[in-house]
């Protein structure tokens, strides 16, 4: 890739939450985007932290976000101006607030039409505050919304934040979350390094990535502090790697598969990667790359290692393991792979997927 | 050894466009594709050599090259249009930059469904791929 898009600044510290007032000190009016879930948690730190700013908290952010909730929450909230959005949340929140952004500087845009292909003017200051050590979202460029039953991944670098606050303070004690964001951040690295535009500067965030979260997301599952502190910050570097070289098939099939049958989307993408690493490993250079990681991971055969890594912290490695019948899944075969084949990041696969590859994934992941 | 067709030269488009036929990558990742590319060359002015066109249109249907044709009357038009120098086209077929890259950095301007041809990105890189395969020579 000959663009590096980075945010300005990236802040890593637990507890920094505290510190925002200094870390915003020229921005005057403030939206706030989260989840009802943060404000539960998190809201009285969020509110004491902001109290001597002029600020509008908007929480009902869902999963998924879809096209149709974005839109409503402009039209109750375009007459507010802000000058910076705070996006408070998981990867949904973060593709809301990006979202957000788009509506405050073009209003009248339809958000299908945002691409990576025309530079948006973004005029709000946008300032991303992880509080899941996964999505990388708080770095790309990227959003993955939902239309109708549809998930498509839409970006513009434009919609880098500006600024990404990681305090770990603020992530889940639940070891489901973590492990199911922990696999995202998990694939999006190996994704990035194999990706057709990968460079040697992505390849270096997503090598470590790897290690990283290889070696710590069981333990950040049993909530060690360090163990947390790394993931998030691995999670990051994924994102900034897959961000500036690109996210793949395990990608498209797991944002089609978890489409279909409303599966969270680390545990999708997660499910996918082995399958992947093996169609993927016709290609020299990536196998190649992949060799190199099982030296890094000290593993003798890298899809075995992986599957043996799921084993030990829960990831589901075949589709039946998640107790989706056979007779549904195959039913909705077609379809899952249709939906594949028209996901943009199939453009960044190192090998071509046709329609035929996919479903032959698809089949082979089922594990019968 | 083949000989090297110049780039651009009816004899390429026309080789450009059996080969896609036959490429099974190319027949992969543009299923579903059903609109008419039109391939444009600026800046030629700039050239020693002066080509005998600045365009050629690709007539594409679910991965196949269907018919070609090089572009004499500037009015014509297509659904979809891609734009570069002559010496960023020469880039794209060398490969030494990704087509998508150079859609991404304006290195080759787009116009045309943007969602549409983001979809298609895949079938981009296997057109490539095909012209890379054709041996060519330049003008300087």
């Amino acid at each position: 890739m000959t663009l590096f898009t980075f945010p300005r600044k990236i802040y890593f510290q637990r507890d920094i939450i505290e510190s925002l007032p200094e870390i915003i000190s020229e921005s005057k009016k403030l939206f706030i985007v989260t989840d009802n879930n943060i404000i539960k948690i998190h809201g009285e730190r969020i509110k004491k932290s902001l109290e001597n700013k002029e600020f509008r908290i908007y929480s009902d952010v869902n999963p998924e976000p879809s096209i149709e909730s974005i839109e409503k929450a402009f039209a109750e909230n375009f007459s507010y101006e802000p000058d910076t959005i705070i996006a408070i949340g998981g990867g949904s929140v973060m593709d809301f607030a990006k979202s957000m952004a788009i509506k405050f500087s073009y209003p009248e845009k339809d958000l299908r039409e945002v691409n990576p292909f025309e530079p948006l003017k973004i005029n709000v200051k946008l300032l991303a505050i992880p509080t899941t050590s996964g999505t990388g979202s708080d770095v790309s460029f990227g959003i993955v919304l939902t239309d109708g039953n549809r998930k498509i991944a839409l970006g513009n670098y434009n919609l880098v934040p500006d600024i990404s606050i990681l305090d770990s303070s603020l992530t889940p004690n639940a070891k489901e979350i973590i492990r199911a964001t922990g696999v995202d951040a998990f694939v999006h690295a190996f994704e990035a390094l194999c990706a057709n535009t990968s460079t040697i500067l992505t390849d270096a965030l997503a090598e470590k990535s790897i290690e990283t979260i290889y070696h710590n997301l069981k333990k950040a599952m049993e909530n060690d502090e360090e163990a947390k502190d790394l993931i998030h910050l691995s999670a990051t570097m994924a994102g900034l790697a897959f961000s500036n070289s690109g996210t793949a098939l395990a990608h498209a099939m797991g944002h089609s598969f978890g489409a279909t049958f409303h599966i969270v989307h680390g545990t999708s993408v997660g499910l996918f990667l082995p399958y992947v690493i093996d169609f993927n490993s016709q290609d020299q250079k990536t196998n190649e790359k992949y060799r190199r990681i099982e030296k890094i991971l000290g593993m003798e055969n890298l899809i075995k290692g992986i599957k043996k890594f799921y084993e030990e912290i829960g990831q589901p490695y075949y589709v039946k393991d998640l107790g989706i019948s056979r007779d549904l899944y195959y039913s909705k075969i077609n379809e899952t792979t249709e939906k594949a084949i028209m996901d943009s990041e199939l453009a960044f696969n190192p090998v071509i997927a046709g329609e035929e590859d996919i479903k032959k994934i698809f089949i082979m992941a089922y594990g019968d | 050894m083949e000989e090297k067709l110049l780039f651009p030269s009816e004899e390429w488009v026309i080789e450009y466009c059996k080969r896609l036929k036959e490429s099974p990558d190319y027949n992969k990742a543009g299923k579903g594709w059903k609109d008419p590319i039109l391939f444009k060359m600026i800046d030629i002015e700039n050239l020693k050599e002066k080509p005998e066109f600045d365009s050629f249109i690709l007539y594409l249907k679910d991965g196949i090259c269907e018919n070609c044709e090089v572009v004499k009357d500037t009015s014509k038009s297509a659904p979809f249009k891609l734009t570069a120098t002559y010496g960023n086209w020469k880039k794209i077929i060398d490969g030494k930059i990704n087509p998508t890259q150079a859609m991404l950095t304006g290195q080759m301007k787009v116009e045309g469904n943007m969602a549409l041809l983001l979809r298609y990105a895949s079938a981009a890189i296997a057109m490539v791929k095909v012209a890379q395969s054709i041996p060519t020579k330049y003008l300087e």
